[in-house]
C-alpha cells in the first residue's frame, strides 16, 4: 500500500470517536492486577474489505481461522471513516456467509449445479462442465438468432434472443468485463437491479445537475443544518449513515424531518414527522415550492438569490408557447395522445429557451419576464396551496406548513445547507423522475446543491450499485454514461456527432464538458478492441449492438419479452428478479419460457429454482438451468463503489467454499471459450467476439503492462493506458506507450488512449498507483468538513462533493466561510490563484473573473436546471397519481402521467375492489430479494417471517388481531402474511375520504432459511415514463382476515 | 477507574447490530423464532441472547406517536446482588467496574437467574439434575483488557451505545439528558447513576422508566438478606447453638452423675 | 415404643439430612465447599443434594403410607401444648445444666423440649420441600419474588434445623442425663425406668393401657 495506515487506537484517539473515550487503564496497572493474562478467546481480523449489502459502503476487518479456512470474526473496521468500526445487524452477520457454528454455512452453493427439460432435481456437476455447456448454448443460440441487419437493411448486430440481469453487488472490474463481454455478443437486453431501484434517480439527477449520482457522501451529512428524509427509511435501510445524521443533530443543531407514510424507525428520531400518502410526493414538494416562491417573492433576503439567477436556469426565457400543466389541465405542452387517449408523447418543441442571435440564451436576472423559468415555476405550482396538497397527500396542514418553514428557514439564508435524503419511496412510481426532480428543484431554489452538508443525497442500495451503474450493466448506456449506438446511426461519426450536437453551447462561458464525448467513446473502443480498433475501422464501432430507436429493453420489458418468447437465453448474475421483479407472478411465468437460464450466485435462489415453486410442476417446464457457484465478497478481490461515489478496495481474507469461483474468473473462463469456439467453427458475426482484447489477453502469461493479477489488470484497463506514446504541445513527452493515464482530461479521440470507463481515470495511475487501495484515515480538508480525500478514490477526479462552484459567490468566496467546501485564493499557484479545499468542479477561475465557467458543468448550459426539458413528461414535476389510486386527484383533468407505458391494462386494480393503498418497503435485518440474508441464522433468529403492518383502524375493521395471518389481494395475485397491528399507521383524510394504508416488507420467497410469501406478487408490471423503474411502492390491495 | 456504558435511547435507531455483535463476538448461535406482531425477536433474553433490542410503540400526549428501543442486556451493577448471591464465587466485580463470571466456576444453581432485578442471567445446559451455567452479557471482557471496546458498543452506528469512564459518562449522560429537556422531552433522565451503587450500564431516557420496562427502584435488597443470612447466620446461630451445648456439657459433665439405667 | 416404620423413617430422614446439609454446606459455604463445590463438581454435588431430597420428601410419604397411626398420633402430641411445658422451660437450665430433676414437671412421649424439635421440624420439612420443590422446578415459572423468599426461607429452615438438630444430637447421644435415650430409636424399646423418669405422664399412659412389660 502507499499511504501511511494508521493504527486503530491512533484513529480512534484522533478522531474522537462516538464510541467513547479508551482511556483505559495503562498496560502496566493491567499487567500488575493481572489482567493482560486475558488474551481475546480469538482474532479481531485483520483482512480489510468493505460490506457486500447496502451502499454506505462501510469497511470490515475479516479474521480467519488458522488453517485460513474458516471465517471466524467479522466487525466493523475501527479506520474507516464512515463507519468507524460500526456496522448495522446486516454487517455484523457478514461471517454466516461462509461459517455458520464452526462449519461452512450449509446453504451456500459448492458445487456448479444442473436442471435437465422437465426435470424436478439439481444434478452436481463440475464448473468446467458447466461452463462448456454453457458456452454451447450461447453459441447455438446467438448463431440462429443473431440480427446482422435491421428491416432497413442497416448494420446492427444484434442479439436479442439472450438476456443479461445483474449483478450490484458484483465488483467493479467483474462489471467492466461483463459488459464488455455482454456487448461482444451483440446483447441490447442488459439490465440489472439499478434500473428497477434508482435509474430514475439517474435520469432526474443527471436532467437537473448533470451528472445522475449522490452529490455529497455519507460523511458530509455531518455538516447540514436540516436533514429531510423522504421516501426512505435511512435508519433503517442505510443504518450506519444515521451516524452523519445524527452527529449533525448533535453538532450542528440540525433539525431531522421525515416524511412517510408509515411512522420508521427514521421517524423516531425526527423531529417533525408527516405523514404522506405513497405516490404522493410531487404534490408535497409541489406545495414546497410554492411556499418556498411565495415566501422568496415575499422576503429574498432569507434566500441566496445570486445562487437562484446565477448559478439556475431560473432567470431563462421559455418558448412562449411554452404551457405549464396549470394552463393545460395536468398536461404540458405539446402533448400527442396515442392509441390510449390517457397516454402518449410528448412532442417537446415548445420546452425550448430563447436565444439571440448569437444562440446565447436569452435571461431576465430580475426574474419578472412572464416567460422567465421563475414566473413559469409560479404558474406551475400555483394550485398547490397547502390545503389542496393536504387533501391529497393525507397530512395534516399545520404539520405540511411546519415542515415547509422549517426546511426553508434552516436552509434558504445564505451560508446555510440542508440535504434530502431520498431511496426507493422517491424511485419507484410511475413519475419517479419526476419525484426527484422536485427534490432537486427544491434544492436549487434554496442553494443547496455543491455545498457542504447539502445536496441530493440519493441513498443506493447495493454495494456496487454505483459501480454497475457507472459501468452501464444497463441497456440505454456505455461505461461512463455513454450512449449504445442506435441503428439510425449507420457510423461512429453520425454517433459523435449526434452527440455532441445534443450538447452544443454557444456560451462561451459555459464548459458543457459532455463535449468530450467523442474522446470517451473512442477510448472505450480502443479498450475493448485493443489494437483490432483502428481509425480505419471506426475503431471497432460496427461491431457494436445497435439499438432499435422505437424499441425498450429494460427490466420490465425484458421480461414481456421473455413472455413473449422472444428471449431465449438469460444468464444472471447475483440477481434474484423471481422475488426482487415487479409482478412476480408474471416474472416467474415468463422464466418458464426461457431454453436456457444461467445463474450465477452464492444461494439456490427463486429465480434458479422457479421451476420447483410450490405449485409449479416441473413436469411442464422444459428450461435447462445452469447455476455456477460464485464466490462471497471477501472471497475475493476488487473494488466496489458505494453511494458516496468512493471506489473502494476490498481484499481476499478466505479462499471460496468448495468449487465457487469469483465471477470476475466466470465470466473470464466463459468468453475464452466463446472466442475460442467461434475461432474455431467461425459462426453468426464473429468478429465482434474474436476482435476482442480478450483472447490473447486476458489469459496471458505474464499478464501485459505489468499487471499482477487478472483483477489487478481488469483494474488498470478502466482507468486506461496511452496505447501509443503521447506528447505534450511543447514536444515533451506527456505519456509513454503503456503508461497509466492520470486523468480523463488526457483522453483523446485520435485512439491514443483507452480506458474502460472515463469516469475512474485517475483512479489507477501511474504516478500514486492503485488508489482505491489508499487508507489513509486523515482529514485533509482544511475547514475539517470531513472529506477523507486520500481514503481511497472517488469519481470525478476525487472531488467529494460535485457542483462545488455552486458553493461559491461570484469572487470565490465560500457562502458558508466555516464549512467552505471549496474557496478562491489568490495567492496559490505563484500568484495566478487557484482553488483551495475539495478537488473544484472545474478548475476555472470564480465567475468574476476572466476564463471563468459555470458550475453545472456537464449541463450545455452550464447552470442547473430548474426546467428541465431533457425528460419525456415534462420540465417541470406535476403530480399524477399512481397507476393505481384511491382517488381522483384535484389537481387536474389528468390522473396519471401521461407519458407512462402501460404494459398490462387489464391487470390494473380500481378501488373499488381494491379500497386499501398498498407499498413495499425493506427491514434493517433483510436485504432486498432475501437470498443474502434469509439463508443467515442470525439475520433469521430477528426476522422470520414475512409480515404486513397495518393500523390498528384497519386491523379492528376486518377483525384482524396482532400476529394473526392475513391474505393481502391485488389484481396480480395474492400472499398470505402475519399482520403486525401498529399504532405507527393511521388511515389518512384524502379528497375527504378516509383511506387505509398499508405496508410490507418484500424480502421474502420459497427458498432459503425463511421463507414465505413475496410481496412482489402484487405489484404491478408498469414503470416510469423515463426509465422505466416499476411501481413498487404505490398500488391498491384489499386485507383478509386468515391466511391463504 | 471503573468503567461503564451509557445507552443512549435518544440516538437508538434499533439496528440490532449491537444484538448480532454480541452473538457474532460470543460465538452463540441464533435461534429459531416466528414473528409476535412486533419486531422484537428473540422476545426474550436466554442462554444463547444476551443483549437483545426492545421496541416501545407508544403514544404521546397530543397522539403523537413514539417508537423507542432499548438494548436490554447485563446491567453491571457496582453493588450487584448476583455476585452476593452466587455461591461459588463464579459471578465476581471485575476491578474494571463490570460483573463479570467465570465459567468453570459455575455450578447452576441458578440463584442469579432470580436475584437479578432485571431479570438478566440465563442458565444454559440446565437440566432437571443439577446441570446448568451462567449465560449473559460480559462487557466483552477479553476485549476491554486487549484494548478494544465491547463488541456492541463497537458496532452502534449513530453512537448510542458509548463505553469509557464512568464519571464521564455520566457527566455526559447529564448533559444529554439536559438537551433532551430542551427539546422538549420533560421526563427525560439519566437511568442507573446511583441504583445499586451506581450501574455500569447506564441510559438516557426519553422517557420515564417504567416506559421502558425498568425497574425505578430496583433492589437488591433480598440478596444481601440472603448472604447475610446464609453467611452470618449459619456461623452465628449454629455457632451460638454449638457454644451452648459444649458449656452445657462441660459444666453437666461435672454436675451430674451418670446413673445406671 | 418406637415401631419399625417409626424407626425407619427416623433413619431414613437423619441420613437424608445428613447428606442434604453436608451438601447444603457444601455449596452455600466456601469453608466448606472450597474448590470441590465449584464448577462441574458443583453441579455434582447438586445433584446429590436433589438425590438427598428426594429421599427426604419419602420420609412423610413413608411414614403416612406404612404407619399413619404413628404419624398421626405423633402429630397429635406435637401439637398439644400445656401448662406442664411451661414448666418444662423453666425448669429446663437447672435440669440439664445441673441435673436438677426437681423442677422439672412430668414430661409426655416428647417432652418440650423434643416437641419443639419435632414441631420445628415438621414445618421446616414443609418449609425445605415447598421452597426446595420451588427452587428446584420453579426457575422461570414463578415470579421472582417467590423464588427469592423461598432461598431465604429454605435457608432459614436449614439455620433452624441445624441448630435444633446439634442440641437433638447432643441431648440423644452426650448429655449425662440421657444416657440410653438413643436405644428407643435403635431398637424401638427402653427401659423402664428410664420412660418412668423421664416421660412420666406417658409412663402412665402406657401402663393405663397395660403395655407395659418388662421392656416396653
Amino acid at each position: 500500500m502507499n499511504a501511511t495506515k494508521i493504527s486503530r487506537r491512533q484513529f480512534i484517539k484522533l478522531a474522537g470517536t462516538a464510541t467513547g473515550s479508551l482511556l483505559l487503564p495503562s498496560s502496566a496497572a493491567l499487567a500488575a492486577a493481572g489482567w493482560l493474562n486475558f488474551p481475546l478467546h480469538k482474532p479481531v481480523g485483520e483482512a480489510p474489505s468493505i460490506c457486500c449489502f447496502c451502499a454506505v459502503g462501510c469497511g470490515l476487518i475479516v479474521a480467519a481461522d488458522a488453517e485460513g479456512k474458516r471465517v471466524i470474526n467479522v466487525e466493523g473496521d475501527p479506520d474507516h471513516p464512515i463507519n468507524r468500526g460500526s456496522l448495522c445487524s446486516k454487517g455484523m452477520t457478514l461471517s454466516q456467509l461462509n461459517t455458520v457454528d464452526g462449519k461452512v454455512n450449509p446453504r451456500r452453493l459448492q458445487k456448479a449445479k444442473y436442471r435437465a427439460p422437465g426435470s424436478s432435481s439439481w444434478e452436481e456437476k463440475s464448473l468446467d462442465w458447466a461452463l462448456d455447456q454453457i458456452v454451447q448454448r450461447i453459441k447455438t443460440t446467438r448463431d440462429k438468432h443473431f440480427i446482422s441487419q435491421d428491416g432497413g437493411g442497416r448494420t446492427v448486430n444484434r442479439l436479442e434472443a439472450i438476456a443479461s440481469l445483474g449483478g450490484a453487488a458484483l465488483d467493479n472490474e467483474e462489471c467492466s468485463l461483463i459488459v464488455k463481454a455482454m456487448r461482444s455478443l451483440g446483447l441490447v437486453y442488459i439490465e440489472h437491479q439499478a434500473r428497477i431501484c434508482h435509474s430514475s434517480t439517474v435520469a432526474a439527477l443527471a436532467e437537473s445537475f448533470g451528472r445522475g449520482a449522490m452529490t455529497n457522501h455519507w460523511c458530509d451529512i455531518q455538516n447540514s443544518d436540516c436533514v429531510i428524509i423522504v421516501g426512505s427509511n435511512a435508519a433503517e435501510t442505510h443504518p450506519v449513515s444515521f451516524k452523519w445524521v445524527t452527529k449533525a443533530m448533535e453538532q450542528n443543531g440540525a433539525r431531522l424531518i421525515s416524511i412517510d407514510p408509515r411512522f420508521t424507525r427514521s421517524s423516531a428520531k425526527a423531529d417533525i414527522y408527516a405523514r404522506m400518502r405513497s405516490g404522493t410526493d410531487i404534490a408535497f414538494f409541489g406545495g414546497m415550492i410554492k411556499w418556498v416562491l411565495d415566501d422568496m417573492a415575499a422576503n429574498p433576503g432569507r434566500y441566496n438569490m445570486t445562487y437562484v439567477t446565477e448559478y439556475t436556469n431560473m432567470s431563462f426565457l421559455v418558448n412562449p408557447e411554452f404551457e405549464t400543466a396549470t394552463e393545460n389541465d395536468g398536461k404540458f405542452s405539446g402533448f400527442v395522445p396515442g392509441a390510449d387517449p390517457n397516454y402518449g408523447k410528448y412532442d417537446k418543441s415548445t420546452w425550448t429557451f430563447q436565444k439571440d442571435e448569437k444562440g446565447i440564451i436569452l435571461k431576465d436576472k430580475s426574474l419578472q419576464d412572464p416567460n422567465c423559468v421563475f414566473q413559469l415555476l409560479k404558474r406551475q405550482y400555483a394550485r398547490y396551496d397547502p390545503d389542496t396538497v393536504c387533501a391529497i397527500t393525507g397530512t395534516d396542514v399545520e404539520t405540511f406548513l411546519k415542515v415547509c418553514e422549517t426546511y426553508a428557514r434552516l436552509t434558504g439564508p445564505v451560508g446555510k445547507a440542508g440535504t434530502i435524503m431520498y431511496a426507493m419511496g422517491a424511485t419507484q412510481h410511475t413519475h419517479g423522475t419526476q419525484n426527484i426532480r422536485a427534490y432537486a428543484i427544491l434544492q436549487l431554489l434554496l442553494g443547496n446543491i455543491g455545498v457542504a452538508g447539502g445536496g441530493i443525497n440519493a441513498l443506493r442500495g447495493e454495494s456496487n450499485v454505483q459501480g454497475s451503474t457507472d459501468h452501464a450493466l444497463l441497456y440505454h448506456i456505455l461505461p461512463g454514461y455513454l450512449s449504445p449506438p442506435v441503428a439510425t446511426q449507420t457510423t461512429l461519426q453520425e454517433h459523435l456527432d449526434a452527440k455532441v450536437a445534443s450538447f452544443a453551447t454557444a456560451d462561451p462561458k459555459s464548459a458543457s464538458w459532455w463535449l468530450n464525448y467523442p474522446k470517451y467513446y473512442v477510448s472505450l473502443l480502443r479498450s475493448w478492441y485493443g489494437d483490432n480498433a483502428t481509425e480505419a475501422n471506426e475503431f471497432g464501432y460496427q461491431w457494436l449492438p445497435k439499438l432499435d430507436p422505437a424499441a425498450n429493453y429494460s427490466h420490465i420489458a425484458l421480461f414481456e419479452a421473455m413472455a413473449a418468447g422472444v428471449i431465449k437465453g438469460l444468464i444472471c448474475w447475483g440477481q434474484n428478479p423471481a422475488v426482487g421483479g415487479p409482478n412476480s407472478f408474471a416474472e416467474r411465468q415468463a422464466l418458464q419460457k426461457l431454453d436456457w437460464l444461467v445463474t450465477v450466485d452464492l444461494w439456490e435462489t427463486e429465480t434458479c429454482a422457479f421451476w420447483q415453486e410450490p405449485g409449479v410442476d416441473p413436469a411442464d417446464i422444459q428450461t435447462e438451468v445452469f447455476l455456477l457457484p460464485a464466490a462471497a465478497s471477501y472471497e475475493k478481490e476488487g473494488s466496489i463503489v458505494n453511494s458516496g461515489r468512493w471506489s473502494q478496495w476490498r481484499w481476499k481474507a478466505v479462499d471460496p467454499v468448495g468449487d465457487a469461483k469469483p465471477d470476475l474468473e466466470i465470466i473470464n473462463e466463459l468468453m475464452l471459450k466463446v472466442s475460442e469456439l467461434y475461432e474455431a467453427e467461425g459462426g453468426a458475426a464473429p468478429e465482434p467476439i474474436t476482435r476482442l482484447r480478450w483472447k490473447g489477453w486476458y489469459d496471458a502469461s505474464p499478464l501485459p503492462r505489468g499487471a499482477e493479477s487478472l483483477v489487478d489488470l481488469v483494474s488498470r484497463e478502466i482507468n486506461g493506458w496511452a496505447e501509443s506514446q503521447i506528447n505534450n504541445a511543447d514536444g515533451t513527452v506527456q505519456y509513454e506507450e503503456g503508461k497509466l493515464l492520470g486523468s480523463f482530461a488526457h483522453l483523446r479521440a485520435d485512439g491514443a488512449t483507452s480506458s474502460a470507463n472515463w469516469l475512474y481515470t485517475q483512479s489507477y495511475n501511474e504516478k500514486d498507483g492503485n488508489r482505491q487501495k489508499w487508507r489513509d484515515n486523515v482529514d485533509y480538508h482544511p475547514a475539517g468538513i470531513g472529506t477523507y480525500a486520500k481514503w481511497s478514490w472517488c469519481w470525478p477526479l476525487n472531488r467529494r462533493i460535485i457542483y462545488n462552484r455552486a458553493a461559491v459567490d461570484l469572487d470565490g468566496n465560500p457562502w458558508d466561510p466555516e464549512d467552505f467546501v471549496i474557496k478562491w485564493d489568490p495567492t496559490l499557484s505563484d500568484g495566478k490563484g487557484g482553488w483551495a479545499g475539495d478537488v473544484p468542479d472545474g478548475g476555472w477561475p470564480p465567475m468574476n473573473m476572466e476564463g471563468t465557467r459555470y458550475p453545472f458543468i456537464m449541463k450545455p448550459e452550464g447552470h442547473g436546471h430548474i426546467f428541465g426539458p431533457g425528460l419525456v413528461d415534462g420540465p417541470f414535476p406535476e403530480h399524477y397519481e399512481p397507476l393505481e389510486s384511491p382517488t381522483i386527484h384535484p389537481l387536474s383533468g389528468t390522473q396519471h402521467n401521461p407519458a407512462i407505458k402501460v404494459w398490462r391494462p387489464d391487470e390494473i386494480g380500481t378501488p373499488d375492489e381494491y379500497p386499501i393503498v398498498a407499498t413495499t418497503y425493506r427491514v434493517t435485518e433483510h436485504w432486498q430479494a432475501g437470498q443474502m440474508t434469509r439463508n443467515l441464522p442470525w439475520l433469521v433468529e430477528l426476522m422470520p417471517q414475512m409480515f404486513v403492518e397495518m393500523s390498528e383502524e384497519l386491523a379492528a375493521e376486518i377483525g384482524v388481531k396482532n400476529a394473526e395471518l392475513v391474505t393481502v389481494e391485488s389484481r396480480r395475485g395474492s400472499i398470505q402474511a402475519v399482520a403486525i397491528v401498529t399504532k405507527r399507521f393511521k388511515p389518512m383524510q384524502v379528497n375527504g375520504r378516509l383511506v387505509h394504508q398499508i405496508g410490507m416488507p418484500w424480502h421474502w420467497g420459497f427458498q432459503g432459511l425463511s421463507v414465505g410469501d413475496s410481496a412482489n406478487k402484487l405489484s404491478p408490471h408498469v414503470g416510469d415514463a423515463n426509465t422505466m423503474i416499476p411501481e413498487y411502492k404505490a398500488f391498491l390491495v384489499r386485507v383478509k382476515k386468515g391466511g391463504l | 477507574m471503573a468503567k461503564a456504558m451509557l445507552i443512549d435511547v435518544s440516538k437508538c435507531t434499533g439496528c440490532r447490530a449491537c444484538q448480532v455483535a454480541c452473538k457474532a463476538w460470543n460465538d452463540l448461535p441464533g435461534e429459531v423464532t416466528t414473528c409476535l406482531g412486533y419486531y422484537d425477536n428473540p422476545p426474550d433474553l436466554s442462554p444463547n441472547t444476551w443483549n437483545r433490542i426492545a421496541f416501545y410503540e407508544i403514544e404521546r400526549e397530543g397522539g403523537q406517536v413514539a417508537w423507542l428501543f432499548r438494548s436490554i442486556r447485563c446491567m453491571h451493577c457496582t453493588d450487584a446482588p448476583c455476585v452476593r448471591v452466587c455461591p461459588t464465587g463464579a459471578l465476581y466485580k471485575d476491578p474494571l467496574g463490570f460483573t463479570a463470571y467465570d465459567e468453570s466456576k459455575c455450578n447452576g444453581c441458578g440463584y442469579c437467574t432470580q436475584f437479578c432485578p432485571f431479570h438478566i442471567p440465563r442458565l444454559k445446559d440446565a437440566t432437571v439434575w443439577g446441570k446448568g451455567k451462567v449465560a449473559k452479557c460480559t462487557f466483552c471482557q477479553d476485549r476491554v483488557v486487549n484494548g478494544l471496546i465491547p463488541a456492541c458498543a463497537q458496532a452502534c452506528p449513530t453512537g448510542a451505545i458509548e463505553f469509557g469512564e464512568r464519571d464521564e459518562l455520566v457527566a455526559e449522560g447529564r448533559a444529554r439528558v439536559d438537551t433532551l429537556k430542551a427539546k422538549g422531552y420533560d421526563e427525560a433522565n439519566l437511568y442507573g447513576k446511583n441504583l445499586l451503587g451506581g450501574l455500569g450500564t447506564m441510559y438516557v431516557l426519553t422517557d420515564p422508566p417504567d416506559t421502558f420496562g425498568l425497574p425505578e427502584a430496583p433492589s437488591g435488597a433480598l440478596a444481601e438478606v440472603w448472604q447475610l443470612q446464609t453467611l452470618g447466620g449459619i456461623g452465628i446461630a449454629v455457632g451460638a447453638t454449638a457454644l451452648g451445648l459444649l458449656i452445657n456439657w462441660l459444666i453437666a459433665r461435672k454436675q451430674i452423675k451418670v446413673e445406671e439405667m | 415404643m418406637f415401631n419399625t416404620t417409626q424407626r425407619f423413617v427416623h433413619w431414613l430422614h437423619a441420613a437424608a439430612f445428613f447428606v442434604l446439609m453436608a451438601t447444603g454446606l457444601m455449596l452455600y459455604i466456601p469453608w466448606f465447599g472450597n474448590s470441590i463445590a465449584l464448577g462441574d463438581g458443583g453441579h455434582a454435588i447438586r445433584l446429590i443434594h436433589r438425590i438427598g431430597a428426594i429421599a427426604f420428601m419419602l420420609v412423610p410419604i413413608c411414614y403416612l403410607v406404612f404407619n399413619p397411626k404413628g404419624l398421626f398420633d405423633a402429630m397429635k402430641r406435637i401439637f398439644t401444648w400445656d401448662k406442664d411445658d411451661l414448666g418444662w422451660l423453666r425448669a429446663a437450665p437447672a435440669y440439664y445444666f445441673l441435673g436438677d430433676e426437681e423442677a422439672m414437671p412430668p414430661q409426655d412421649k416428647y417432652n418440650t423440649g423434643q416437641k419443639l424439635f419435632y414441631l420445628t421440624v415438621v414445618i421446616c420439612m414443609v418449609g425445605f420441600i415447598v421452597t426446595g420443590l420451588i427452587m428446584w422446578f420453579g426457575k422461570g415459572t414463578v415470579p421472582a419474588w417467590m423464588f427469592r423468599w423461598s432461598v431465604i426461607l429454605h435457608d432459614l429452615c436449614a439455620i433452624a434445623y441445624a441448630a435444633f438438630f446439634l442440641v437433638h444430637f447432643y441431648l440423644s447421644v452426650m448429655h449425662p442425663l440421657m444416657k440410653g435415650a438413643i436405644n428407643g430409636m435403635l431398637f424401638g424399646w427402653m427401659p423402664e425406668e428410664y420412660v418412668r423418669r423421664h416421660h412420666a405422664r406417658y409412663y402412665e399412659e402406657l401402663r393405663s393401657k397395660e403395655v407395659l412389660g418388662s421392656k416396653s
